[in-house]
């Protein structure tokens, strides 16, 4: 295995300074630290102008943790930017000569353009927005950047004001704060987003850690999980958020479940200029996730030291692009997958009638056959064991969890025993699903059978459907005795789910 | 082109834009604002080229009085808007939100049945006044449309020049700026490949906006201060709506004192589009 780069991301933002270090992989990436923490370096810059010697302590301290945690990981690249708080403060010169002096890290303060730019390539890489208008923002302390995106295209980009710490220092000086000042910062909000571009948006999808913190309020307020990855928040249940806060004390909204204690003064700037902009937009809820710029960045550092991310590479759908990146992450057989993706597709339309399969159902099982064999990465043997762990345990875009774990059990009998009351994981899907899993599994058995030998020698498949018989030919110009042998000793599920014989030649 | 042939032209086409406006009034959403509009202008027009027309006093008073009596209709509807901003404390507002929704139906109505006594009048006088081309007055009968649009502009300039940028003259700047974009929008359709005329409109609906939003804050706050007694449970809200307009208010006016003496000063050759 190449020597792949290990990358270090510094984000520098007014309310939170985050470290991100990753091992660069062929097309994919794995974090390897992650550190976060609540600086507010913007309740500085946004009141006094500068970063006070106290702050800039602070701040140093920081910057000497996440040096020795740079230097731990033996990082070879390391990028910091940063974003409002470091734009607008005074002495941001100093600040950045210093840390340069002490730790030898280059700060590069970005435009907001640029920060835009970065959320945009985070969502892009998160979010299958290619046919769709989107709207694409990220609420930070000082500033919010927006970018509007027309089939996956950067339209336009935007770096407003309207950062949650710098409204509250502007508009919020009571504790709870006064109405008059909840309508003087909703009119501004209002007024700044007179300026853009008025057209029809289909979805909105929000980064940031405040707005990740009120998607968490909203899960915990449902009983959801509030773990899973991409979270969905509707426009009502920011609304509500804004009549309930609007009145509190910050000591009081610090005890709603959720809150993270060192956002709760600025959660009400948040809901408030997110719900503005699903109001103008006419939009019933946004969509956010983990990550945001520091994602954009790695990608962008990636792209510049030229690896590409199959998202940007591939001419398909961000799912497949991201089961790829998945695979790359475990260090799978691309062609292998590739191939046994391929024969499963040709037998899948080939037997979904018999088999009362719908065209939807393909996905499952593409994903199951991209990722079937992940698990050789922990160890060959019992690989199917691990395929199931690796992939119930990944973020796979576009997916229910419901969705993976079925991806995961059919990945799981890919090879071994057949489905049976032993296996309790298979056990608790409903009797439709398990009925799903057992037939997409049949096929994703044959197809891995059918490339045995990982030379990719089955380049055709023809199915022909009888009373009792089902006779599958696999047309190569190969020498194929390994795929036939493997195959028909997998057709087992297959003619169970059918009552047919199955002969495979 | 000769002036006076120009100006009748003008003033046809603002007639039939108000005829239109009154007929849709109820049907089209904006009519309210654009029969304004277009009585706006007409009244402009005779006032800034007034010194080349025989122009009818009654008319004029007519026009003025036509606007006055839709002004709290026309206030209303756009506190209405900036209220609909707050929606989501619908429950603050609920009750003023109902009684200026109310109001406006009223005011409205009013006006409309204020029209239609007296539209009939008002466009016979204003048809006789075309036909027997009364408004032409001695002396300039050969005068050339664009010699009398630019003198007109040059004094609309000297006019508003002689206008300090300060509090208390916002509005009459605003009026006096208005004008001086309705010659300047004639005069484009004559010279539309003039780039000076173009850019300076974009100049004055930017001006307009800024003033427009100034003057509106300040009516919005005087008539919030008379509904305080009338509404007395929404009397927190209220306030809180007066002390938001006030303060932005007081950023937008010196904003906009801030860019009207940066226009003063650096502009100084209004009249000159040749």
């Amino acid at each position: 295995m190449p020597d792949y780069p290990i990358i270090a991301i510094i984000d520098i933002g007014s309310n939170s300074i985050r470290l991100q270090v990753a091992q660069s992989l062929e097309k994919s990436y794995r974090i390897i630290q992650d550190y976060r923490e609540i600086l507010r370096l913007g309740d500085c810059v946004f009141s006094k102008g500068y970063i006070d010697g106290q702050t800039a302590d602070l701040f140093y301290k920081n910057m000497e943790v996440i040096n020795n945690l740079i230097q731990n990981h033996k990082a070879t690249i390391i990028r910091a930017v940063g974003t409002a708080a470091l734009r607008d403060a005074q002495n941001a010169y100093e600040i950045v000569k210093t840390t340069k002096e002490r730790f030898g890290i280059d700060i590069e303060i970005i435009s907001g353009k640029e920060e835009a730019y970065y959320n945009f390539l985070a969502v892009l890489y998160n979010f299958d927005i290619k046919n769709m208008n989107a709207l694409t923002i990220d609420i930070g302390g000082g500033s919010s950047e927006i970018v509007i995106s027309q089939k996956g295209e950067l339209v336009d980009s935007y770096s407003t004001l309207l950062g949650c710490t710098r409204l509250k220092h502007e508009f919020l000086k009571k504790d709870p704060p006064s109405q008059s000042s909840i309508y003087a910062m909703k009119d501004f909000i209002e007024e700044t987003l007179q300026n853009l571009d008025d057209i029809n948006i289909d979805t909105i999808v929000a980064t940031g850690g405040t707005l990740n913190n009120i998607a968490i309020m909203y899960y915990m307020s449902q009983n959801k999980k509030a773990t899973s990855y991409a979270k969905y928040v509707p426009r009502s249940y920011v609304k509500s958020l804004i009549n309930t806060l609007r009145r509190m004390k910050i000591d009081d909204i610090k005890k709603i479940k959720g809150v993270e204690e060192k956002r709760a003064d600025i959660i009400l700037p948040a809901c408030m200029v997110i719900e503005s902009i699903m109001n103008f937009y006419n939009v019933e809820g946004f969509y956010t996730f983990m990550g945001g710029l520091r994602t954009g960045l790695l990608i962008d550092t990636l792209n510049k030291i030229g690896l590409s991310f199959p998202f940007q590479t591939l001419d398909s759908d961000l799912k497949f692009s991201r089961l790829i990146e998945l695979g790359n992450k475990f260090n799978f057989e691309e062609p292998h997958a590739l191939c046994v993706n391929d024969l499963a597709k040709k037998l899948f339309e080939q037997l979904k009638q018999t088999l009362t399969l719908q065209d939807k159902d393909f996905a499952l099982l593409e994903a199951a056959c991209i990722l079937h064999d992940i698990g050789t990465y922990i160890s060959f043997s019992k690989h199917h064991m691990h395929s199931y762990y690796l992939i119930t345990n990944s973020d796979l875009t576009g997916f229910s969890i419901k969705q993976k774990n079925m991806i995961a059990t059919i990945s799981y009998f890919h090879r071994g025993s057949l489905p049976n009351k032993s296996h309790k994981f298979y056990q608790s899907f409903s009797k439709k699903k398990k009925d799903k899993i057992k037939k997409l599994a049949a096929i994703l058995r044959i197809a891995d059978g059918l490339d045995r030998s990982h030379r990719s020698f089955v380049k055709d498949i023809k199915v022909s459907i009888e009373k009792d018989n089902i006779k599958i030919v696999a047309i190569s110009s190969e020498d194929t005795f390994l795929e036939m042998k493997a195959a028909n000793a997998k057709k087992n599920l297959l003619e169970k789910v059918t009552g047919k014989k199955v002969s495979i030649i | 082109m000769l002036f006076y042939d120009v100006f009748e032209e003008i003033i046809i086409n603002q007639v039939s834009e108000i005829e239109s406006n009154f007929k849709e009034f109820y049907t089209k959403d904006e009519a309210l604002h654009d029969l304004r509009v277009a009585i706006r202008r007409l009244l402009s027009y005779f006032l800034v080229f007034k010194k080349y027309l025989n122009t009818d006093t009654q008319l004029l008073n007519t026009l003025k009085f036509f606007l006055k009596s839709s002004n709290i209709a026309r206030d209303t509807q756009i506190l209405i808007e900036k209220i609909n901003q707050l929606d989501i404390f619908e429950n603050d507002l609920k009750e003023l939100k109902t009684y200026l929704e109310k109001e406006y139906s009223i005011q409205k109505s009013n006006f409309y049945n204020i029209l239609s006594l007296s539209f009939d009048d008002f466009l016979i006088k204003i048809n006789q006044t075309i036909v027997q081309k009364s408004y032409r007055k001695d002396g300039f009968f050969d005068f050339k449309f664009e010699t009398i649009t630019f003198l007109s502009l040059n004094a609309q300039a000297k006019k508003i020049k002689k206008i300090k940028p300060a509090k208390k003259n916002l509005h009459k700047l605003r009026i006096e700026y208005k004008k001086y974009r309705y010659i300047l929008e004639i005069l484009q359709k004559t010279q539309v490949q003039n780039q000076k005329i173009q850019e300076r409109l974009i100049q004055l609906r930017q001006l307009q906006d800024k003033l427009g939003y100034v003057q509106d804050l300040s009516v919005h706050i005087e008539y919030l201060k008379s509904l305080k007694t009338i509404l007395p449970n929404s009397i927190n809200a209220i306030q809180a709506l007066i002390e938001t307009f006030k303060s932005n208010l007081k950023q937008k006016r010196k904003k906009v004192i801030f860019l009207l003496s940066f226009l003063r000063f650096f502009e100084i050759n209004w009249g000159e589009y040749a």
